[in-house]
């Protein structure tokens, strides 16, 4: 980086004349039909969003069926059996389908703007989780009326949704169809997190970054830890049931109890994924709200990352009538009251700012007031159900349906819908009707409570939870009846909200403006391209301290008001600092994102009512698709450096860790390591079980085969290690070499592992290590993939000084399948000679 | 990563980590030690459990210590703040974990 005279503005006037032309037909958004192949992450956010509510308002209308149901005693509306599909698709599209995407599709949309970047660094990954969302969504909701849709609760514990029990196809759609659907969230989470320490603003350090964009980043990274659990769980179940490896089945030393860690284990901290993008945004509404700084943004800050962690250390709270330990159930207890801290820090720092600022009593404000008062009550439940005997009593019963009711709406639902007022502006300039929103809040606000706080009472009154009917003389008729009513009442309030935004949403376009006078970038004039040009942020609230920066960047006087590369391209800034580092080429719109997440959906529906040929056509369109979409990334441009404004001029693209790309592949590689590492959990958890193991009738292969083996996984990374320190011509073959290598281990460990006639249906130790086996398999079916892929990039001449980001990312993963590899084997043994 | 991103973060969130860690070790020697494969007819080993349990509070006090030091001579990184603030947390938490340590006994 060389910088010149930084004394004024980036960019001086008067500036070029078709400079704003170029930007505009580089950026511009396709019309009509063509739409639909965009990957701008301002317009696959629109989709997200619309997509999300959509499902909301489909689990919804299961919600109101549930409560007519249950609205008299010995009802017959509804079969048993129907009921168990209605709520289990409600908990499912509620929790999968629309509160963790509408979460990731609000920070999709906004985030850009926010951090003042021109786009998030991998737009077309954001697409391609979209459409895979929304096809994969799409069929997997009307699994409903073919009574195919899964019925056994919306965490699926086994051995109810077992073979044995749930003999039907109705469980495998919600073990494929959400297994994939959170690839797209992880997909998301990546970008999220990439984007955020990638792509802020020139100023915009961690100290300065909007505090909504801090409540995103714990949230990444949480996606990241947390999903690999449930993926994992869902592929073992999956397997249990089409392939008869019996991990859950206790008469062949599984345990079910593997089932409920794995999914808690993401089940708990999404209740804070989805909870802390809310805070995050009431993080950012209350001081415009107030229009006074946020008290404590510091602490604030400290706080989320402090609940992102501690939520880690609750899972095992919904498991307290599963039998486990004492001395287990009594940490998690106590890690389930001390979250409660850095919750009640943040709760105190909202309440403060208001007490100290001059409150305007509008829609917003209504409510994030709502908000505090059902999420305060919801923690407070929350306490009471984190103390062990109280759990006991209430366990499984409708008190439960209210707590988490009070924590879920009132934590995210109250503050997506302060969001939907506050930013709704954004999208054509006009707002929601204030008037309207006096009435749509009452409705919501007295619904919401008139149908959930009288189920604590039905709770402890003893009405179980999923119960299809009740009789007249369990007392429970009146409570229910005005849940009932309650239900509706809210209801009324969604269909008045969705009119009244409709209504907005079809008005004449008109300027955006600054509607609430907030200080974050979102509300900075913008366009397809995002800023006219990229400012340089000196505040932590930049449009209170900079009042004329809406200007200077309208009039393109910041940083990079041009397209100096003639493509896409934004500013990358280093993760701490926020300081220019390189200049990030972002790739334009294609179809090949919808038509990979078309074949992908297709591949993991099909394969779930085993129309084999189909599925198989399907993955090959995917992998096609997006072989065919990573052959145009990573092209050379014929520039070096580019000129940004301000007297710096920046490489053009980075290598290695200091490229967002190898970012990107560094944590799907730490996801998958994750996955791996639940399956090594499942090796664990089965063979500490055992009283002899390994079990009689099983044993070890011979070590000379794991260290042959571990030999040709270690001479593979080596060999990629030097293919990039050889000549050019050389490179390809020794990659080929190494491909030759890894596989060779593979087969060497398959091969032992037979000499020992290792059987994964006979016993659930024996199914754990073929598990960890197969998905060594599946990370050679990638390398098998990537690496002839890599070597015709090479003999293309495609790999140069400045496009290595194909070769680093594909030496990155080979490296990872030697350490996955490596790792379970130490594992396999290791634990063997730790229990001896 | 040019202003050092992993080590900074690392510094800054240490406290949590250290929690994280001490949470970890103490559900699974708790459960370990309840199982056939690790059996201790006693159950969970207090002695083991306090002794981390201590070494945990002391690693983020000293966390803690640092980060204040710096903030005292007059440090504006927004990292030692951070580093300061969760150290606070972390002890607060793993103390809280503690206490189920001395009072618990055995596997039932």
């Amino acid at each position: 980086m060389t910088t010149r005279d930084d004394a004024t503005l980036p960019s001086p006037l008067p500036r070029p004349p078709l400079e704003l032309t170029r930007l505009e037909e580089v950026w511009e958004t396709p019309r009509g039909w063509r739409f639909f192949s965009s990957v701008n992450n301002t317009n696959i956010g629109l989709l997200y969003i619309g997509t999300a509510i959509l499902f909301f308002i489909l689990a919804g209308i299961l919600a109101l069926i549930m409560r007519v149901q249950l609205a008299v005693p010995d009802n017959d509306l509804v079969a048993a059996s129907t009921y168990n599909q209605i709520f289990t698709m409600h908990g499912t599209v509620m929790m999968f389908l629309f509160a963790i995407p509408i979460v990731e599709a609000i920070a999709v949309y906004l985030l850009p703007n926010m951090l003042g970047a021109r786009d998030l660094p991998f737009p077309r990954l954001s697409a391609y989780a979209f459409w895979c969302y929304a096809f994969g969504g799409l069929a997997f909701f009307c699994t409903l009326f073919w009574g195919l849709a899964p019925d056994g609760g919306w965490f699926m514990y086994p051995p109810l949704t077992g073979m044995k029990y749930s003999p039907g196809l109705n469980a495998d759609f919600w073990l494929l169809g959400i297994g994939f659907i959170e690839i797209s969230a992880i997909a998301g989470a990546i970008e999220l997190i990439v984007g955020i320490l990638f792509t802020r603003a020139p100023g915009m350090t961690l100290r300065r970054m909007p505090v909504y964009a801090w409540a995103m980043l714990v949230v990444g990274v949480m996606i990241v830890i947390a999903f690999p659990a449930v993926i994992a769980g869902t592929a073992l179940l999956e397997l249990e049931r089409a392939l008869n490896m019996p991990i859950f089945d206790p008469e062949r030393g599984g345990d079910p109890i593997i089932w409920q860690h794995l999914f808690w284990f993401f089940g708990h901290p999404e209740v804070y994924i989805i909870f802390l993008p809310a805070a995050g945004m009431i993080s950012t509404m209350i001081p415009t709200i107030a229009q006074n700084r946020l008290v404590g943004r510091r602490v604030i800050v400290v706080a989320l990352v402090g609940v992102g962690i501690f939520s880690f250390g609750l899972w095992a709270h919904h498991m307290f009538t599963a039998g486990l330990g004492v001395l287990e159930m009594s940490l998690i207890s106590a890690a389930s009251m001390a979250v409660a801290i850095p919750t009640g820090i943040q709760v105190f720092g909202w309440i403060a700012t208001l007490w100290s600022g001059r409150i305007k009593m509008n829609a917003p404000t209504l409510f994030m007031l709502g908000f505090m008062f059902i999420f305060v009550l919801g923690g407070l439940t929350g306490v009471m159900v984190a103390v062990i005997p109280f759990d006991w009593q209430v366990h499984d019963t409708y008190f439960i349906v209210a707590h988490l009711h009070y924590v879920l709406i009132g934590g995210m639902v109250f503050p997506v819908f302060a969001a939907i007022y506050y930013w709704l502006p954004l999208i054509n300039g006009n707002q929601m009707s204030e008037r309207w929103s006096k009435w749509i809040f009452a409705l919501l606000f007295g619904g919401f409570n008139i149908s959930f706080f009288p189920m604590h009472f039905t709770g402890l009154y003893g009405m179980p939870r999923r119960v299809y009917t009740y009789s007249h003389e369990m007392g429970w008729d009146w409570l229910n009846m005005v849940s009932t009513i309650g239900s509706f009442l809210f209801a009324l309030g969604i269909l008045g909200m969705i009119v009244d935004a409709t209504r907005a949403l079809r008005r004449p376009t008109k300027e955006v403006g600054n509607p609430w006078n907030a200080a974050t970038l979102e509300w900075l004039p913008s366009e397809d391209y995002g800023n006219r040009s990229i400012p340089r942020i000196t505040s932590e609230d930049p449009l209170w301290d900079q009042p004329t920066l809406s200007q200077e960047v309208a009039d393109a006087r910041h940083y990079l008001p041009d397209t100096v590369t003639g493509r896409r391209e934004t500013i990358a800034t280093s993760p701490i600092g926020a300081r220019p580092s390189y200049l990030m080429i972002l790739p334009g719109d294609s179809w090949l994102t919808v038509l990979g997440a078309f074949g992908t959906a297709g591949f993991f529906l099909l394969l779930t009512v085993k129309a084999m040929v189909l599925a198989t056509i399907c993955g090959v369109i995917a992998i096609g698709s997006i072989i065919a979409w990573l052959w145009g990334s990573d092209r050379s441009v014929q520039m070096r450096d580019a000129y940004i404004g301000g007297g710096i001029t920046l490489p053009i693209g980075a290598r290695g860790p200091a490229s967002h790309s190898w970012w990107g592949t560094f944590i799907m590689l730490i996801v998958i390591y994750l996955i791996f590492g639940s399956f090594a959990y499942v090796y664990i958890h089965t063979s500490m079980r055992l009283e002899i193991c390994p079990p009689p009738g099983a044993s070890l292969p011979d070590g000379m085969w794991t260290l042959l083996s571990a030999a040709l996984l270690l001479g593979g990374s080596a060999l990629v290690w030097l293919s990039d320190r050889v000549k050019q011509p050389l490179t390809p073959w020794l990659l080929l070499i190494a491909l030759v290598a890894t596989t060779a281990a593979f087969g060497v460990d398959v091969h032992s592992w037979r000499l020992v006639h290792l059987d994964g249906t006979k016993d659930a130790w024996s199914a754990s290590i073929s598990i960890l086996l197969g998905f060594q398999g599946v990370m050679l079916f990638v390398l098998l993939l990537a690496g002839p892929y890599l070597c015709l990039r090479a003999w293309r001449g495609m790999i140069t000084p400045q496009n290595r980001a194909t070769r680093d990312n594909i030496a990155l993963i080979w490296h990872y399948v030697t350490l996955q590899g490596l790792t379970g084997m130490l594992v396999i043994r290791g634990l063997l000679l730790v229990m001896d | 990563m040019s202003d050092h991103f992993f080590r900074r973060a690392t510094r800054a969130s240490l406290p949590f980590l250290i929690w994280a860690a001490h949470f970890a070790f103490a559900y699974i020697v708790a459960a370990a030690q309840c199982t056939p494969g690790a059996w201790r007819p006693e159950g969970p080993n207090p002695w083991l459990l306090g002794g981390v349990t201590v070494l945990a509070l002391i690693a983020c006090a000293w966390a803690g210590a640092i980060a204040a030091k710096r903030l005292r001579q007059g440090s504006t990184k927004f990292m030692d703040y951070v580093g300061a603030a969760s150290a606070l947390l972390a002890f607060v938490a793993i103390s809280w974990t503690g206490i189920p340590m001395l009072l618990v006994r055995g596997c039932a």
